[in-house]
This record gives C-alpha cells, sequence and structure tokens, in this order.
C-alpha cells in the first residue's frame, strides 16, 4: 500500500487540528489545546486504490517553526490553512508557501488552500473570492471548509492524494529493479 | 550636531545552513558532511558532521557579532577524515560582504563553487610606483590624484576582473591566460583610439621606465599554517610579452617586507624580448612569449607597457629530494596602458590582493538549484544587518516620540502601534520595542496599553493571544530578554540528565517495533515529565518581577474584558508561559542556549513528546471540560496520569504565583536572599588557549587548551568539559581586560589578557577566532565596569538603566546598601546585553524603510488603506474617531520628520567619512569594494532626500 506525507500548516487556531482530527477520527475537538506537533494514520480510498495517509499537524505558534525545515524536507502534500475570520492569518500564509517551495525546491509542489471556519459567515473577513485569487497565483486547488460543519473536510485529503499521484506516479518497476540487484 | 567620530558600525551575521543536494564526493556509504562558516580565511563555527548521505540536512543556525572588518563570507562543505588525510572541501558558497544584504532573511539555493588555492585570497600590500621618462627625471603621479578618476578606476578594475572572470572558465594555464587578455586588450585598444581618449602616448613614453616596489604585506592567508612568501612582478605588454621578475623567499611571517626594487621599460621591441636589465641579488627575469603575435597591433617598433601584477607565493619546503613547489596567495593587478591610466596612478598606495581566477559563482543563489558546476548545492538562509549607530543623544527626538504615545488614549495613535501595522514582520519590530522599553522601565506598560487594544477588538475566547500579533510577538521577546536566567535555572539540571541519559521514551505504538517495550518506555517517559513539571511549578517565586508584572497585568485585561469566564485567569496566563516559553524551550533546547550539544533523534523525540505533555497540562489546568478528548490516540493513558487533582492544584498555585506582583522594590531582599542562594548563572563557556600568570619560562612556551567557563561568580578552567576546575577566580578579582594586537610580542591572534586584582602578571587567554574573542571581551569588560563602580561607591552593584544592580533603589544618591551579595544575574544579564542606541538606529531603519508608505497613510484618509507589498497583501487601519485619527496623523507626521532628520545626520556623517577616507590608504585599499558601496551608498541617501519633504 502507497504511503502518503501530508503536512497541515497555518498560522496559530485556525483550526488545523480540528481539521485533521475530524478526517481522522470524524470527531469535531470542542476543546481548545495549541498544538505542538501531532501525527495521525489513516487508511482511505481513493479512486479504488488504498492509501495509507500519514498526516502531520503541525504548531501554529511561531516559537516552534525552527522545526518547519524538516517536515517541509519530508512532507509530500501540504495543507495550508487560513480562517476566513481573520485577516492575518490569510497573510502569513505567502511566507510558508515559499518556504516550502524553497525547501522542494522546485515550483510544483501538491498543496491545497484551506479557508476554515466557513460555518461562522456572519464573522467572515475573508472574502472567498480573495481566497480563490491567492490560489490562483499560488496555482493550488482552494476550498472553504468548516470542521464543526464538516464541510469538505474529507475532500481536502483526497485532493492532495489525487495530486500527489498525479506527480509522482507510483513506480513499481523500481522495485523490481531493486530485486534484481540483490539476485546479481 | 552629532559628532560623527563617534559613530559605530554594528554588524550581525545570521546564517541557517539548511540542508545540501547532489555533493559530488565519495560515493554515499562512507560520506561524512559537514558545513564550516568562515570571514576572510578565518573559521568562525561549523556544524555536526552527518554521515552516510550525499544530501546531508543540517538544520542549523548560527548568530553572531562581527567584531573586525571583512571582505567576504564563505560557506565551506567538508568530507571528514579519509584514512589520517586531512578534511577534503568539496566546494564552497562565496560571497562578497557588499553582498550579503541581498539575501535579507530569505533562503537559497547556492552552487558549491570549487576550492583551490587561485580563490583563497587574503590579505593587502603596499605598492610604491615611480615613473621615469625617457629625458631622464622622476615623474611623481600623486600631483594628479583626482579622486573621481581613482574611483572610476576601481570600478572599472573590478568590472574588469568579472570580465575575466566570465571568460576564463576552469583553465588556469598561463597561455589560455594571456590569449584571453590579448584579446580583451584588443578591443580595448581598439575602443580607446575610436573615441580618442588616449593620445598619442607611444611617442611620449618610448624610453620611459617605471619601478615598482612591493613595501609590505599583510595578513597574507597561511597555507598548512605556515607563510613562505615570495612576490613575482609581471609586466604584460601589449603584443603578449610578459616580463617577470621574482623576490627572494621571506620565511615564516604572513606579513612580509619586500623592499627591492623592479624596474620594467615601458615600451618593449618586438624582437627584443629578452630585455633584463635589472640585477638585484638572485631575483630573476624570465620573458614568456606566450601567443604569436596575432593580436598585436603594433608589430613594427614594438608594444606598449599594458599592466604590471604582483603575485604572492607560498613557497613549500622540499620533501626527501622532490622539489617544493609554490601556493598562490593573492594577486595585484595595476593597469598602465598609456599616460592617462599612468597618471592616475598613486605612488604609493594599498591594494588588496584579489583571487588569481575566480570561478563564475553562476547565479548568486537562486530560489530552486540548478545543478551548474556539479559539484553540488546548498541552501543557505542568511541575515546580515550593518548598523551605523550614532551616540544615544541622537536619537532623543525619535525615543521621545515611541514614549511620549504609550500613556496617551488611544493607543492607536501612538508610533509603537503604527509601526507595529506597517512593519510586516512583527518579530523585527518587536525585538527593539522590548529591549527599549524594557531599557526606560516601561515595558509593562505599553505591553498592557497595546493588550487592551487588542482585546477589545477580540470576541473569540479561545483564540485569545493566538495570533502573531504586536503583544503576543513583545511578550515572547520580553519573556526571552527578561526569562533567559530564570529559564535556565529553572530547567537546565533536568535537561541536561535528560539529554545525557537518552532513555527510550517512545510510546507510539506505530513507532515501537517491539511492543513490550512499551510499558517501561512509558515508565521513563512519565518520570521525565514529572520531574519537569516539578521543576516548573516549584519556580514561580524565581519567576523575575518583571515578567510578574506582565502577567499580572495581562490577566487583569482578560479578567476585565471577560469578566464571566471562570477559566480565562489560568488559560491568558499559561497560553504564554507554557506555550510560548517552557514548551518550545524544552523542544529546542539549543534555540534557547540549555544545550550546546547536537541532539540525536532519540533525545529529540523525547523531549518532544515531554514538551507536548507539559503544554496539555499547562492547557488542562485552565479549560478543564467533563470529557477530556485526546487528539492523538496513544498520549491518553500519559495525560490521564498527570492530569489528577494534585497536579492540576500544584500548576494553578504555580501561574498564581508567576502573576503577582510583589510591591514593588519592597520585596527586594527577598530576592536578594533568592539570587545569593540560587546557583551562579553560566554566561558563556568554550576551549581556550591560556597560560598563566606566574610562570617564569619565556613567551609561548606553556599556552595550555583549557575549559573555561564564566559565571556571574567566577572565572574558572578546567583541563576538559566536565572536569574538577583546576583554577577559580571571583570575578570580582577581574580588575581589567586588554586586546593584544595582532602583532603583539606572543605572534598569536585572537589573543587577550586578564588583569587581576592583587597579582602582577595577566593571565593570557587566546581564543579561536575573532568572534569567540569579541563576545568574551564584551562580557569580561562589563564585569570590570561593574567591578570598578564598586569600588567608587557604597553599592556593591553598580547604577545601570536607573536603579543599582545591588539593591535595585531607584536614586542614585542612595545610601548604599551593606549587603554582601552577588549580582542580582538577571539585572546583571539586562546590563549587559541592552544597547539603545542600537535599538532606536534599527526602529528608524525600518521607518525610513516604509517611509513612502506612511506619506500615504498621512495623505489619504478612509477606513483603511491597502497596498501590496512584496507580493503580499497589507493595510492599515485608522482609528474611528474622528479627533483619534487626528491624532494618528499627527505621530506620522512626527514619524516622517524624526526619521528624515535622522536620515540627514547619516548623509553628512557619510559625507565626511567619504572626504577623510582616502581611497589607497591602508584603511581602505584599492579594490575595497565597501568603499565603492559606501560612497554609492551615498549617492542613494542624497537624492532620497530630496524625495521625502512632506
Amino acid at each position: 500500500m502507497r504511503e502518503y506525507k501530508i503536512v497541515v500548516l497555518g498560522s496559530g487556531g485556525v483550526g488545523k487540528s480540528a481539521l485533521t482530527v475530524q478526517f481522522v477520527q470524524c470527531i469535531f475537538v470542542e476543546k481548545y489545546d495549541p498544538t505542538i506537533e501531532d501525527s495521525y494514520r489513516k487508511q482511505v480510498e481513493v479512486d479504488g486504490q488504498q492509501c495509507m495517509l500519514e498526516i502531520l499537524d503541525t504548531a501554529g505558534t511561531e516559537q516552534f517553526t525552527a522545526m518547519r525545515d524538516l517536515y517541509m524536507k519530508n512532507g509530500q502534500g501540504f495543507v495550508l490553512v487560513y480562517s476566513i475570520t481573520a485577516q492575518s492569518t490569510f497573510n502569513d500564509l505567502q511566507d510558508l508557501r515559499e518556504q516550502i517551495l524553497r525547501v522542494k525546491d522546485t515550483e510544483d509542489v501538491p498543496m491545497v488552500l484551506v479557508g476554515n471556519k466557513c460555518d461562522l459567515e456572519e464573522e467572515r473577513v475573508v472574502g472567498k473570492d480573495l481566497g480563490k485569487s491567492l490560489a490562483n497565483q499560488f496555482n493550488c486547488t482552494f476550498m472553504e471548509t468548516s470542521a464543526k460543519a464538516k464541510i469538505n473536510v474529507n475532500d481536502i485529503f483526497y485532493d492532495l492524494v489525487r495530486q500527489i499521484n498525479k506527480k509522482s506516479p507510483e513506480k513499481k518497476q523500481k522495485q523490481k529493479k531493486k530485486s534484481l540487484c540483490t539476485l546479481l | 550636531m552629532a559628532d560623527y567620530s563617534l559613530e559605530r558600525i554594528e554588524e550581525q551575521l545570521k546564517v541557517k545552513i539548511g540542508e545540501a543536494k547532489d555533493l559530488l564526493t565519495r560515493n554515499s556509504n562512507t560520506a561524512a558532511v559537514y558545513c564550516t562558516i568562515a570571514l576572510d580565511q578565518e573559521e568562525i563555527c561549523r556544524t555536526p558532521t552527518i554521515e552516510r548521505t550525499l544530501a546531508p540536512f543540517f538544520g542549523e543556525e548560527f548568530e553572531f557579532k562581527i567584531p573586525r572588518k571583512f571582505r567576504h563570507l564563505s560557506i565551506y562543505v567538508w568530507d571528514r577524515d579519509r584514512h589520517l588525510k586531512p578534511d577534503k572541501p568539496i566546494g564552497k558558497v562565496f560571497i562578497k560582504q557588499q553582498e550579503l544584504q541581498k539575501y535579507n532573511n530569505k533562503e537559497f539555493w547556492f552552487s558549491l563553487i570549487p576550492v583551490d588555492a587561485d580563490s583563497e585570497v587574503q590579505g593587502k600590500a603596499r605598492v610604491q610606483i615611480t615613473f621615469e621618462d625617457g629625458l631622464g627625471y622622476l615623474k611623481r603621479s600623486e600631483e594628479y590624484d583626482d579622486r573621481r578618476s581613482l574611483e572610476t578606476r576601481c570600478i572599472q578594475n573590478d568590472y574588469k576582473e568579472n570580465n575575466e572572470t566570465t571568460n576564463i572558465r576552469n583553465n588556469h594555464q598561463l597561455h589560455n591566460h594571456n590569449h584571453n587578455h590579448n584579446h580583451n586588450l584588443h578591443h580595448h585598444k581598439l575602443s580607446s583610439k575610436r573615441r580618442n581618449t588616449t593620445p598619442d602616448f607611444r611617442k611620449t613614453d618610448t624610453h620611459g621606465r617605471v619601478t615598482v616596489r612591493l613595501m609590505e604585506c599583510l595578513d597574507l592567508a597561511k597555507k598548512n599554517g605556515a607563510c613562505n612568501p615570495f612576490a613575482q612582478i609581471t609586466a604584460t605588454y601589449t603584443n603578449g610579452v610578459k616580463l617577470v621578475q621574482r623576490t627572494k623567499v621571506r620565511k615564516k611571517t604572513n606579513n612580509p617586507k619586500f623592499t627591492e626594487p623592479f624596474s620594467f621599460d615601458l615600451t618593449v621591441n618586438n624582437n627584443n624580448t629578452t630585455t633584463s636589465t635589472n640585477n638585484i641579488d638572485s631575483s630573476t627575469t624570465t620573458t614568456t612569449h606566450s601567443q604569436p603575435n596575432a593580436y598585436s597591433i603594433y608589430p613594427i617598433d614594438g608594444a606598449d607597457l599594458n599592466e604590471i601584477s604582483l603575485t604572492l607565493w607560498h613557497s613549500t619546503p622540499t620533501f626527501n629530494g622532490s622539489g617544493g613547489g609554490k601556493v598562490f596567495l593573492g594577486e595585484i593587478r595595476i593597469p598602465m596602458l598609456g599616460r592617462q591610466q599612468q597618471a592616475a596612478l598613486k605612488s604609493d598606495a594599498w591594494y588588496y590582493f584579489k583571487p588569481r581566477s575566480l570561478q563564475e559563482s553562476g547565479p548568486p543563489g537562486t530560489p530552486f538549484s540548478c545543478p551548474s558546476h556539479g559539484l553540488g548545492t546548498l541552501r543557505v538562509k542568511i541575515a546580515y544587518t550593518a548598523l551605523h549607530v550614532f551616540p544615544l543623544a541622537t536619537y532623543d527626538n525619535l525615543m521621545d516620540l515611541l514614549m511620549e504615545g504609550i500613556e496617551q488614549k488611544p493607543i492607536t495613535a501612538s508610533a509603537v502601534h503604527i509601526l507595529g501595522q506597517i512593519v510586516a514582520n512583527k518579530t523585527d519590530v518587536a525585538h527593539p520595542l522590548v529591549r527599549l522599553f524594557t531599557h526606560k522601565k516601561m515595558i509593562a506598560t505599553v505591553i498592557k496599553q497595546l493588550a487592551e487594544q487588542e482585546l477589545s477588538e477580540l470576541n473569540d475566547l479561545t483564540t485569545i493571544f493566538r495570533g502573531n500579533t504586536l503583544v503576543s510577538k513583545m511578550m515572547d521577546e520580553a519573556m526571552r530578554l527578561s526569562g533567559l536566567h530564570y529559564l535556565h535555572n529553572t530547567l537546565r539540571p533536568v535537561i541536561k540528565t535528560i539529554i545525557q541519559e537518552n532513555k527510550s521514551c517512545e510510546i507510539d505504538p506505530a513507532k515501537v517495533n517491539n511492543k513490550n517495550l512499551i510499558n517501561a518506555n512509558f515508565f521513563n517517559l512519565a518520570d521525565y515529565v514529572k520531574q519537569v513539571f516539578e521543576a516548573i511549578i516549584n519556580s514561580g517565586w524565581n519567576c523575575p518581577p518583571i515578567l510578574r508584572q506582565l502577567f499580572h497585568d495581562l490577566r487583569d485585561c482578560a479578567v476585565k474584558r471577560f469578566p464571566y469566564n471562570s477559566e480565562v485567569r489560568y488559560s491568558v496566563v499559561s497560553s504564554f508561559i507554557f506555550l510560548r516559553f517552557f514548551a518550545p524551550a524544552i523542544l529546542g533546547p539549543k534555540l534557547f542556549d540549555l544545550a550546546n550539544e547536537p541532539l540525536d533523534e532519540n533525545t529529540a523525540r523525547t523531549l518532544k513528546l515531554i514538551s507536548k505533555t507539559i503544554q496539555s497540562i499547562g492547557n488542562f489546568v485552565s479549560s478543564r471540560s467533563s470529557n477530556q478528548f485526546n487528539k492523538e490516540e496513544f498520549t491518553g493513558e500519559l495525560y490521564k496520569h498527570f492530569c489528577k487533582e494534585t497536579y492540576v492544584e500544584s500548576a494553578k498555585k504555580f501561574l498564581d504565583e508567576i502573576s503577582t506582583v510583589t510591591d514593588g522594590f519592597n520585596n527586594n531582599n527577598n530576592n536578594n536572599n533568592n539570587s545569593s542562594i540560587t546557583p551562579a548563572v553560566l554566561l558563556k563557556e568554550g576551549m581556550m588557549t591560556k597560560k598563566r600568570a606566574q610562570s617564569r619560562k619565556p613567551f609561548g612556551s606553556n599556552f595550555k587548551q583549557r575549559f573555561f567557563q564564566l559565571s556571574t561568580n567566577s572565572l574558572s578552567y578546567a583541563k576538559a568539559k566536565g572536569k574538577r576546575p583546576t583554577c577559580d577566580i571571583p570575578i570580582t578579582e577581574i580588575v581589567g581586560v586588554e586586546r593584544l594586537s595582532n602583532n603583539n610580542d606572543l605572534k598569536m591572534q585572537n589573543i587577550f589578557q586578564i588583569i587581576l586584582r592583587d597579582r602582577d602578571r595577566p593571565l593570557y587567554v587566546q581564543t579561536q577566532n575573532c568572534v569567540e574573542e569579541k563576545e568574551w571581551i564584551d562580557l569580561l569588560e562589563k564585569i570590570c565596569e561593574n567591578n570598578k563602580e564598586r569600588h567608587t561607591m557604597d553599592h556593591l552593584g553598580a547604577f545601570v538603566n536607573g536603579h543599582y544592580t545591588c539593591c535595585g533603589r531607584m536614586d542614585e544618591a542612595s545610601e548604599g546598601c551593606s549587603q554582601v551579595v552577588a549580582y542580582n544575574p538577571y539585572q546583571w544579564e539586562l546590563a549587559t546585553t541592552l544597547d539603545p542606541a542600537k535599538d532606536l538606529e534599527r526602529i528608524h531603519q525600518m521607518i525610513w524603510a516604509n517611509i513612502e508608505t506612511l506619506k500615504r497613510i498621512y495623505h489619504e484618509g478612509g477606513e483603511r488603506l491597502h497596498w501590496q507589498q512584496d507580493s503580499s497583501h497589507r493595510s492599515f487601519i485608522y482609528p474611528n474617531l474622528m479627533n483619534e485619527k487626528t491624532k494618528c496623523r499627527k505621530t506620522i507626521f512626527n514619524m516622517i520628520s524624526v526619521a528624515d532628520n535622522l536620515n540627514e545626520v547619516h548623509t553628512k556623517c557619510n559625507q565626511s567619512l567619504l572626504q577623510k577616507l582616502m581611497p589607497g590608504s591602508k584603511e581602505i585599499p584599492i579594490g575595497d569594494d565597501n568603499y565603492l558601496q559606501l560612497s554609492s551608498m551615498n549617492r542613494g541617501f542624497a537624492s532620497k532626500r530630496t524625495v521625502v519633504g512632506i
């Protein structure tokens, strides 16, 4: 079974953990508990194929950013989360994306831009069009979600799996080659 | 007006070495790679070695103040130890000093360039040149001292070098070199002829001669610790003829003096290529006829002198009969084609040595790697700042402007708040602001005001102080600045134990192969968490008063804003002390100076698990809902273990303690008692070489490597780290510290002496590099200052920042305190680290960088202003009320005019500096790019100035 390493990034309090836990355990975490770094594993079926997702839920607090480098290096797909109720969380993503591109050393990185808390329409500060245009600029998928109302949560991760598949199709030949080498 | 001579330059460098890729060295199984950072040729720091990969990940960050002038930063990538052979450099990143600013804290992939002797160059030389024309009298060219022509020549020189660099690739062979030379020349001549800028020089110079003397060299590079230099002087003529003469070898010096004169004809006859009239000692003259004269334009009546180059070589000794070789040390090229160039030369000037054929360095860092040289690439982040800092009084207006706003309402009209809005990176603003307000003893006031404002706009209690706002950033900085010693005293012992024991603590079943181990691991982890937790909750009363004041104020604000929430009084404090202070320190002890050694994977994981648990306990205390939910399943058992009533109560008690203000300084006695009981705080440690004062042996005979530790109590050294100190000197005994110049009697570099009371002879100490030297001397100087103050006053401490460090009394004339206690380490540390003038200069630079934005905000109105900056959207929100808006605009106006005035001081200072500095002097040798940068910067300043006025 193929493994997918997914990293969830964004400022503090945007709902990274809420989205991740909603996806993995189908529970909405009411209580707020700032994350330092959590990792989860979940097996899902995407387009008829079994996949093992390894999801790294990261710290929004900037004190912990020293570790960013390492998980950006190891991650294959990235979820960039902001909250539609806080402008600054939206602005922070530009730097994050730039850092990912530099660490990955390519322009083409599987990525989804996520505007969370879309159930709080009355507190909205960041318009949907702004999100769309940023996604355009990032050349990535965009969706507005709600971990609380369970809107679009699974789609984030499925979309990312498809992007990773598209970018680097599974190489079965390579494994064959390896076994040949050991025979020799 | 400020006295410009009092200006100082503060340079700071932060380098993060991320990772390398595609390294060209042995195969991945045997490779062992590390990096070193060097200023010029001097190694400053190195990363740990990463083994068995050609794509090593370092993730190491280094930050230091630059103590001396330097010309380039190099980052070398090494392959370690191949069977007792010296480590082999794989390649390097090479950046000129004046280009450093371009990398402005962004990450870049650098293609490694080859490390060879030809590019490893440092030092400067004084060269005398005299021309003698055919009529027999000397022409001194210094009358022709036109600054501007020199400047342009410097630029041309640089340009030329670059030009050549692009032409010459991977080839150091002489004939090829000449070929290119000729080629360039050909063009040069043709174009100059066409423009008719060179008059008919051939006729006038027909019989002239030039004499070159290499008076002295300074700071040549040492090769394997030795330097036996000799110089080669080469005259190149327009037809490609080269005449070469050389000096004798000078032994064991990197500051040699060669006074022999070398003369060359200004023109040579094409057929007569063996002109050698110079017969000095063993100096030899050889002629190279490099190319057929295909490129010469004057085949009939000879060729003119085009250039004189001086090349320095290190002569390597002979081994077992095999002939000694030579290693390139540096080269100076002086163009002398025609009268004009000759006249522009100084008869006596200093020159920097240049590389012989600097490889083209590709694009100087790109967002993405491009394998141009095939040696590999290195991802590096560089943040370089150079601040020209004036005496504190120069910044009085700026200081007043920053201070006056914070006690008036509304805070949104204060300069501090406006700065927080316009500067994109909040940390950049928070750092100098916190230091300034701490210096002014107003840090609690300003943070309280800003927090009140932030809370007034907050609706959702759960995300209280969670965003990266000015308040949270300033709190981070304040906790780091004032709480570092507290952190060290609290956590250092337990972190040290954890790192040394290196027990396995993995409790995630997905990460453990042998499931039977989980129980044992769980026990280990729980024990560690308990130790760390207890260390923290027992430290409440050691928390520095300033931090307690801050926590108290924040709690106050939050309770007022959310009076019906019972949890907020704990959550607001815990979200700072646990989430932003203790948890990050446990997770990354190196970032908080809690550990020096690199952490292995196991320890890093253990610390991560502890950090997470501590954070969860801290959070649990404040928000106890009936059903505790665990995000990661395997942590459930652990959290259950700790979320018991006893732990919760003690954590609450701790949070209460650290947010209780002990009544001003009345409680200070208590504090002093504490500080005399608490162990001394370690200020700095490291290996150095020392020579004891008592020794009667001659200099240089008994220097020994020792492990030094400087604490707030004493300076001690031991034979090795962890050994019992063989010598322990109370810091009150230290009365002086003095740097020895590089030309000292001991012939050693980076050496200083410590003068001890009641002892005749000083203690000599040698550090590994100039950065270490500066750090030690800076600390020791502060100690001496404090010691001196102790004697002239009745107080045992010094009066620093408005209070005595001994008793904390705020009146300078207050009678002395009689207690004989050590420094209060916290206040002591503040005194050593604060530099208000520097912080004000940083703030000025920030305002100046955003001056156009400020002007727009001033001129335009409305509710908010949007603008685009570095491809991100930024916006400024005006205060709502009309009179507040007016106040806000007034502040902005003042900010602009203060910045404008300060900028004028900078411009004037630069101008007077430029007038004083002579290119070609020892301080500004020809080829010094800094000088060019300075002059161009000045032009920049001047032109910007005209744009400013409102």
